[in-house]
């Protein structure tokens, strides 16, 4: 489940973060963000390339993490093994996440190690060796990652199953990590076709954040990414759903102790939207439903009627395409699947009659904006954050606008936006339901 | 995600850290005049505090009812002062502040992060130290904080890794208090009722047994006032008894536990050592290059960049109040979990036998000195590493000697290290999947 998170609070602080962003383009089109945070001599730096899982077609989803890992296994100039022992011998930590949005790479590293660091990242992203027995032996550590996160892991095998029902046609049907028979069917020559038409300049955002000034940044970027020549821009072409002709359900049968409950409903993301406000109004329901402790899933369905042990929501208003807004559940004991989600989808009902009390919408926007705060403690969400917003599109300055935004969401946008979308048609539901533990020979 | 984190979050103690952050001026330690000790690090950076008070309260302290530590945190926010858990909850988040708990077998935490705005700082605060001082402990959220956790016991056991780190604890340490799970079992949990969660708040949530760490933008004055109040709250009690001592096994134990996984989950250990073990940094230098640097260590090495036979394997020494564990955590396909399993035991042998290299030796300093920075990089992470130093009795000058103890730990220390508190003929295997 979904770690609870905490929010945040009115009145105060501004979330002030313009003044120290900087951003600049090479003439290459790599794009550079640098925030400048001087609590502690180090940085984090991160290369985000814009392509993920969504990218992918059928028979070869989970390439772009397949590439991921590849990305460490040498180039000429630094063969196999150098990567990580050159950052190690550094004290720098590294390591990259891919999504469906995007690729990323990160150096936790002390400022004066950047140079280096940034030497590497340019390096790998123009001469990846890509050696056919390097390649075979890091499948099988994938397929292990496959087991280990997901085949026997009950609550993600649901979750995967749950988003290829509910995404029809849009590209977020297929897990990130890719169908175990895709993996099993990739080829060197897939990976290498990835890499050419994707890791360029023109496709990469730079983020660094740290003990560093916009100046030197500046610098170390013409130095070790300005001569690389830029590729073909990437043209994406849009992946509507087709229309729902009606809700949709599925059971997800799998050695399971409890049994889990996914309500999903299709809904915009900024990217998609129209208006801004819808999204985030979504965001301020998902805080004002699952608020930590003081949400009205919490308030009400495990600690008021206790239906539910768990309750959870998950939405994420910055995604490429249009997305999800889910509620996780975990009944009490003799309660069945299909009396908490009538109970869920209750809330979601009441918010479409009843204006929620300005009282309660003043703590939940506090809640979000505190939170807001906090992240600055971490340079690793900072840094998450602008690259984000900038490699799907949104532009690194929507990081500003978040606190105005929420501010602006009012009583009556809530009660539309839960009118609009919390509706039987773009409603997908499964059930996980614990199999027979099978005996084992 | 390329690597995995940690495999077991136990109680263990971060090693490594900066001398540069952690500005020996900016700490500052006192005990309250009701006897609580405080580490305060001032840091005006972002308008936030952290909070942190902690108590030796883990699951070591449950007696025969396993799972009452867990239950009594969980039951600390649910109604205070005459307010119910809604009223708390709600109260809270109107100020922006985040409450939070957790327990381990070694200690129980109450956090609270929060703004340092004053109209913020002033209600969070005050809330805070009603229910430091308060906890209702109402039957009703007993019954349901009780059944809660027996929930959560049953998911638990739908996890190979959680089932196998719980069969390598209850193997390794039997009769000792570290054997069951931090949240206990399903048979003793029902056991527990309302009056034993009353006693142990009363024994081991007091003044005497707390350590409290505050990192934030406060002044000294203001940090002062705070420890005051919330030491203030607390009852008087005494300092929890010492962990009983635990025993090495004497000779290897193989354990197969079958389970419906595609994956067999391996845990590889013996009992290793607490924090004031002499030998302390040869065996933290050493484990770097056995496994625990993630992608450069031997065991890494060997098993997944040679041969893909995992995502991860790592070895960990695990400090803790008494011997804490050695162990060696890794998961593969059920048909090549024997070959991984050799695998690992030879990799192991030929380390105890030889040691590092000297490149490898200058390797693992250059990590573990290299990202000292990187470990007290946020507050968030000042005021961990501040409770652990507190928590487990670490010199006040851990931070400022950290960088000569790695430095000059030689080859013949971790050889001499290994060879003394890692025994291939001893170890306890753990296996889960299906045999």
């Amino acid at each position: 489940m979904r770690t609870i998170i905490f929010l945040l609070t009115a009145m105060l602080c501004p979330t002030l973060m313009a003044a120290n962003t900087h951003a600049f383009k090479l003439d290459n089109g790599l794009k550079v963000i640098v925030k400048e945070d001087s609590r502690a001599p180090v940085a984090v730096s991160m290369l985000w390339y814009n392509v993920g899982s969504a990218d992918e077609t059928g028979g070869t989803t989970g390439i772009s993490h397949a590439l991921e890992h590849l990305m460490f296994k040498g180039t000429p100039k630094y063969p196999l093994g150098v990567f990580s022992k050159t950052i190690a011998s550094l004290g720098g930590q590294e390591n990259a996440f891919t999504s469906t949005d995007y690729t990323a790479y990160f150096e936790k590293i002390a400022t004066k190690h950047l140079d280096k660091s940034l030497a590497l990242e340019a390096d790998r992203m123009q001469h990846l060796l890509l050696d056919p027995e390097e390649f075979k032996k890091e499948m099988k550590v994938i397929q292990e990652e496959r087991r280990m996160r997901t085949d026997d892991n009950p609550q993600a095998l649901a979750y995967e199953r749950f988003l290829a029902t509910a995404h029809l046609a849009s590209p977020y049907h297929h897990p990130v990590i890719g169908w175990m028979t895709d993996i099993e069917q990739l080829t060197v020559a897939d990976i290498r076709l990835w890499y050419d038409q994707f890791y360029a300049p023109n496709n990469a955002t730079l983020v660094i954040v740290g003990d560093v000034k916009e100046q030197d940044i500046r610098k170390l970027a013409q130095k070790h990414f300005g001569h690389i020549p830029k590729k073909p821009p990437l043209l994406r072409k849009k992946q509507p759903e087709p229309p729902a002709l009606g809700k949709k359900q599925l059971h997800v049968e799998a050695p399971a102790k409890l049994p889990l409950m996914l309500v999903g409903y299709t809904v915009p993301s900024l990217t998609t939207s129209d208006t801004k406000t819808a999204p985030y109004t979504l965001e301020v329901i998902a805080a004002l439903l699952d608020g930590g402790h003081s949400g009205r899933l919490n308030e009400r369905i495990i600690r008021g009627n206790e239906m539910a042990t768990a309750l959870s929501v998950d939405y994420n208003l910055f995604s490429r395409y249009q997305t999800q807004f889910i509620v996780f559940g975990v009944p009490s004991s003799k309660v069945s699947l299909e009396k908490l989600s009538k109970t869920v989808t209750k809330e979601l009902e009441l918010l479409k009659k009843e204006l929620v009390s300005e009282q309660e919408l003043a703590r939940v926007k506090t809640q979000l904006i505190a939170q807001k705060t906090y992240e600055r403690d971490s340079i690793f969400s900072q840094a998450m954050e602008l690259g984000m917003l900038e490699t799907v599109g949104l532009g690194w300055q929507e990081a500003e606008a978040y606190e105005k935004q929420i501010r602006a969401v009012t009583a009556s946008d809530i009660q539309r936006v839960a009118n609009a979308y919390f509706n039987e048609n773009r409603m997908t539901e499964a059930h996980l339901l614990p199999s027979e533990i099978q005996e084992v020979q | 995600m390329k690597t995995l984190n940690l495999v077991l979050r136990l109680t263990l103690c971060l090693i490594i850290f900066v001398t540069q952050a952690t500005n020996a001026s900016s700490t500052s330690r006192w005990q309250t005049q009701a006897g609580t000790p405080v580490v305060f690090y001032e840091a005006h950076d972002i308008p936030m505090l952290y909070i942190s008070l902690a108590f030796r309260a883990g699951s070591s302290y449950d007696g025969q009812l396993y799972g009452l530590s867990t239950l009594t945190t969980h039951l600390l926010n649910q109604g205070n002062d005459g307010m119910d858990a809604n009223e708390v909850a709600n109260q809270l988040a109107a100020t922006g502040a985040q409450y939070a708990s957790d327990n381990s077998r070694d200690m129980l935490v109450m956090h609270l992060k929060t703004l340092t705005e004053p109209q913020a700082y002033a209600s969070a605060t005050a809330l805070f130290e009603r229910m430091v001082a308060s906890p209702d402990f109402p039957e009703k959220a007993f019954q349901r904080e009780k059944t809660q956790q027996a929930m959560q016991i049953r998911h638990a056991l739908e996890s190979p890794n959680e089932v196998a780190n719980q069969a390598f604890f209850r193997a390794l340490y039997q009769a000792h208090p570290y054997a069951h799970p931090v949240d206990g079992d399903t048979a003793t949990l029902e056991k527990i009722a309302l009056h034993d969660v009353k006693h142990f708040h009363k024994q081991y949530l007091n003044r005497e047994n707390a350590i409290l760490v505050l990192v934030g933008d406060l002044s000294q004055t203001q940090a002062h006032a705070l420890s005051e109040k919330l030491s203030n709250a607390l009852p008087k009690g005494k300092k929890a008894p010492q962990i009983p001592k635990a025993f090495a096994l004497h000779e290897a134990v193989d354990i197969e536990v079958p389970f419906p996984s595609t994956q067999t989950v391996v845990r590889l250990g013996e009992l290793g050592i607490n924090h004031h073990n002499p030998q302390y940094f040869p065996l933290m230098v050493g484990n770097y290059t056995l496994g625990g640097g993630s992608l450069v260590s031997r065991l890494a090495e060997e098993l997944r960049e040679k041969r893909g036979l995992t995502y991860g394997v790592y070895s960990q020494f695990l400090p803790m109040p008494e011997r804490g564990p050695f162990l060696i955590s890794l998961s593969t396909k059920t048909s090549q979990a024997k070959a991984a399993e050799d695998l690992t035991r030879e990799v192991l042998s030929d380390f105890i036998k030889k040691g590092p290299t000297e490149d490898e030796l200058t390797a693992a300093k250059q990590y573990l000195v290299g990202s000292f920075p990187l470990s007290t990089a946020s507050n968030r992470d000042i005021a961990s590493i501040l409770m652990k130093m507190a928590f487990y009795g670490l010199p006040d000058n851990y931070l400022e000697t950290y960088t000569s103890n790695i430095e000059s730990v030689t080859h013949a220390d971790i050889q001499k290290a290994f060879q003394k508190h890692v025994h291939p003929q001893k170890l306890l295997q753990v296996s889960v999947g299906k045999a």
